[in-house]
Formats: C-alpha cells, sequence, structure tokens
C-alpha cells in the first residue's frame, strides 16, 4: 500500500522522470503495461471519436444531456454493487430489486381517479413515506443477502441468485393485486413524475432532469460513507483480507450485512428514480440491470480481487458504458444487440483486472 | 467462529488467500496479456459487425388482422407505412405503441430510436 501512496504523491512529472531513467527494454514494457491497463478506456475513445465522426448529432446538447441523465439514472445502483465488489463478492438481485421497488413505488402513487388504479381508495401518499417504504424494501432485501453471505460464508453469486428469483416471484405476485391482473402500472401522479423527472434547470433549450441531483447527492453520500467513516475503512479491510481484517478486530460479520443492506437501500432509490423515470413499469422493469452496474464497477477499477475501488471510478465507469451504448444506438445497433457487446466488455474488463493483479503479484 | 484456531500452538495460515476472485488463477503475465489483446479483438470485431449489421426492427402485431411484414429502419428515420392489414368485419385505425391502443404512432413524424413493436388498432 505505501507504494502506491509514494507513486501517487510523485504525480506526473515524478512519474516521467522516472520513466525517462529506465532502460529501452523496461521503457517498452512500461508503455505495454499502461496501453494493457488501459485499454477498455482506449478502445471506448477512440470508438467514441469515429462515432462522432460519422454522426454528429451525437454530441449535439441534448444527446450529451441524454448521456448525463441516463448515468444518473444509472448510478445508484452501480455505487451499491461497488461494495459488494469491494468484498469480493457481487450481486445479481440488484435489478429485480429495483423492478419491486418501481413497482410498488408506481402503485402507491398512481393518480386520484385513475382507470386501473391498482388501489382504487388510495389518495395520494406523501412521497416520503413511498421512499421510506421503499428503503426499507431494499435494506429488508439487502439484509438477507448480507446475512447468508456473512453468516453461513456461502457466495454471494448463489445468494443472491436466489433472492433474484425470489424478489421476481414476488414482483409477479405484487402485480396480481386486486385488480391489476399483471398489467403494466402506469398514470403516475403529477407529483411523483415531476419530483424526479421535472426540470432541474435548462440548458440551450434542452431540461436537465431533477434526478441528476439526486444521483449527485447520492455519490455524495456514498463517497463520504467509503472514505470518511470507520465502516468504509472497514469495508476495504475485509475486502482485501477478511481473516486479517477479523484478527485486527473489524466486525466482519456486521460489515459485511451492512454493505448489503446500504446496496439494497440504493436500489430501493433506484427504483423510486425508475419507476417515474420509465413512467410504466412492469415484472420485465429492472431486467439485466445489475450487468450495467458490474461492467460499469469493473471498467471503473472497483477490483475483483478485493479491497481496491474509488467512488470516482464507478461514476467514470457508468459514464462510458452510457456514451457507447448511446453512440452505437446512434448508429442504428438495436438495444438487443448490444447484450453481446455488454457481455464482451464484462469479459475484457475482468481479463484486464486480472491482468493487473497477476502483473502486481 | 473460526476453525483454525483449535491447533493450540501456532496460529495457522488463514485460510482465505488475498486476491479474492483470482486467488486460484494461475497463469504467467505474458498469458493473461494475450487474452486482455484477444479480448479487446474480440470486442472491437463484435462492434464492428453489429454496426455493419445496423438497424432497428420494426415488427407489426397486426391482433389478428392479415400479416404485415417487418421493416428494418436506421436511426432518426420514419417508418415507411406498410399496407393496412385487413381483418373481417373490422376496420383499421391506424398503428400503436402498446397492445391497449392508446399511445397512436405518428406514420409522418414519429422516428425510429429502437426496435420495437407496433400494434394494429381495431374497431367495430
Amino acid at each position: 500500500m505505501s507504494e502506491i501512496n509514494v507513486i501517487k504523491r510523485k504525480g506526473i512529472s515524478g512519474r516521467i522522470a522516472e520513466f525517462k531513467e529506465k532502460s529501452p527494454s523496461e521503457k517498452r514494457s512500461a508503455i505495454a503495461d499502461v496501453l494493457l491497463n488501459n485499454a477498455m478506456y482506449i478502445v471506448i475513445v477512440i470508438a467514441v471519436i469515429l462515432i462522432a465522426i460519422k454522426v454528429p448529432a451525437f454530441l449535439s446538447l441534448s444527446s450529451v444531456i441524454n448521456i448525463v441523465s441516463l448515468t444518473a439514472a444509472k448510478l445508484p445502483i452501480a455505487l451499491g454493487i461497488g461494495g459488494a465488489i469491494v468484498l469480493t463478492g457481487t450481486d445479481i438481485s440488484a435489478g429485480r430489486c429495483v423492478g419491486l421497488t418501481a413497482c410498488i413505488a408506481a402503485s402507491l402513487l398512481q393518480m386520484p381517479g385513475y382507470a386501473n388504479k391498482m388501489f382504487p381508495n388510495l389518495g395520494v401518499m406523501p412521497l416520503v413515506y413511498v421512499l421510506l417504504i421503499l428503503l426499507a424494501v431494499g435494506a429488508l432485501i439487502g439484509f438477507i443477502n448480507g446475512l447468508f453471505v456473512a453468516k453461513f460464508k456461502l457466495h454471494p453469486f448463489i445468494v443472491t441468485l436466489s433472492t433474484q428469483l425470489i424478489v421476481f416471484g414476488a414482483v409477479l405476485m405484487y402485480l396480481m393485486i386486486g385488480t391489476n391482473n399483471g398489467q403494466t402500472l402506469s398514470g403516475l401522479d403529477a407529483s411523483y413524475t415531476n419530483f424526479v423527472r421535472g426540470t432541474l434547470f435548462t440548458i440551450g433549450g434542452v431540461a436537465v432532469p431533477k434526478y441528476v441531483l439526486y444521483s449527485i447527492i447520492l455519490t455524495a453520500i456514498m463517497w463520504v460513507i467509503w472514505n470518511k467513516t470507520k465502516f468504509g475503512k472497514n469495508m476495504f479491510a475485509v475486502g482485501s483480507n477478511e481473516e486479517a481484517a477479523n484478527v485486527s478486530g473489524v466486525n466482519v460479520f456486521w460489515t459485511i450485512v451492512t454493505v448489503f443492506v446500504l446496496a439494497g437501500m440504493m436500489y430501493g432509490i433506484t427504483g423510486f428514480i425508475e419507476g417515474a423515470r420509465i413512467a410504466s413499469c412492469s415484472a420485465n422493469t429492472g431486467l439485466n440491470y445489475e450487468c450495467d452496474a458490474i461492467a460499469a464497477c469493473v471498467i471503473g477499477g472497483v477490483s475483483f480481487v478485493g479491497g481496491t475501488g474509488k467512488i470516482s471510478g464507478i461514476v467514470i465507469g457508468v459514464l462510458l458504458l452510457q456514451i457507447i451504448f448511446v453512440g452505437l444506438n446512434f448508429l442504428s445497433v438495436s438495444a438487443n444487440m448490444l447484450y453481446i457487446i455488454k457481455g464482451v466488455i464484462i469479459l475484457v474488463a475482468c481479463a484486464i483486472d486480472m491482468r493487473k493483479y497477476l502483473a502486481r503479484k | 467462529m473460526r476453525d483454525n484456531e483449535n491447533s493450540g500452538g501456532m496460529p495457522q495460515l488463514p485460510e482465505r488467500k488475498p486476491g479474492g476472485l483470482y486467488r486460484n488463477v494461475n497463469m504467467s503475465v505474458k498469458t493473461a496479456n494475450m487474452l486482455v489483446i484477444a479480448g479487446i479483438a474480440l470486442l472491437i470485431i463484435c462492434m464492428v459487425f453489429l454496426i455493419d449489421h445496423n438497424g432497428f426492427t420494426v415488427t407489426f402485431d397486426t391482433n389478428g388482422g392479415s400479416y404485415v411484414e417487418s421493416v428494418k429502419v436506421l436511426h432518426g428515420e420514419t417508418i415507411p407505412e406498410p399496407e393496412p392489414p385487413v381483418r373481417e368485419g373490422w376496420n383499421f385505425t391506424g398503428w400503436y405503441l402498446d397492445r391497449d391502443c392508446k399511445n397512436k404512432w405518428d406514420m409522418q413524424n414519429d422516428t425510429a430510436t429502437d426496435s420495437f413493436t407496433l400494434y394494429a388498432g381495431w374497431e367495430k
């Protein structure tokens, strides 16, 4: 760790001076190191430049704000999963969890008098109550995930796979309540859609939605939790070496549980935002959101080695992914086909992550 | 809680080696380099392939009417209006974005931004 800090303190000029002192062969391997470690960024930047040349509308103001809004919408879920990856685990229940919370939010906040209202006698609920309910639901699912991972030492893949299925079953059952009969939930109350999708401010006639601000606030909160609290330090300690953390007095059980509960609460907030953002929630809402989030985290340098990762990395990862997806959309690549790209991106990002680990070892 | 405390004297090595997901990976950095290069090549090939085979597919669900073939359009283009489907005893009212026929698709002005399905609307 101290070596990394020394390199950090040297800054760019120090690193260049150090580079100049090296022999030609060392220089070559150093360049190869940089190229390989940043291969994903290089490919994405080149792709973006090529797309921008081919379709200039890609860099128009409305397109840029669209990318920023999409990044803001996908950020909270990635911030939640990031913690699980720091613990060398992952969370694949995230997408379904967002789906469940989005459906709950939509059902509780339908406008009065709407024909297909799920709870016809329910007035307009205050947004705070709904948000608290979603946080509680998310936290409960996170607690179950964390409990099984921490107490029974089950691999998070298996635990969150089963909660994913259970939560999906719960979504399907929830959508059957009353006369809804599994239909899509829409007709949301104006107070809800305005709170989430309303205009924060306009730049050049293009509106920036309010959820961008909420996403920034959440990022700031998570930054403080990861970097300035005892829990954050414990999380990184458990991630890098659970046994060592245990020996040095860290409560491993509660650290793991809290990471998953925090992640669950992030999914709850994402569900709250997503419900109003897409405005019609069905059982398919949130499908495969975790793939984007995991890919973003790994691209952003949250390592599966455990104990390393930065909030800024996650933000960059989510942003890069959205840039490439929007760019490919401008080139008329169907969103369905993007799954192939997403899969390959996760694989390559993992290979790069593994290469960094092997090179350090 | 900890299983390795029962040996009495010397504390045993921790069970879990550091390295997280990769703690059992046993390959040289060179092999990993090749793996990264191969992966990047695969990513580029996939992107080129998809961009080469681009186009959004618009499918037409006629809700019981005659078959209408799907069309391919590019980003920001309007959809070429297909032959209206026929259904005995019903009049065709246009294409809609949802099965319940609430959001009508404007063939002249609406442009495609992804693959999707249009549903035929009918009235007696």
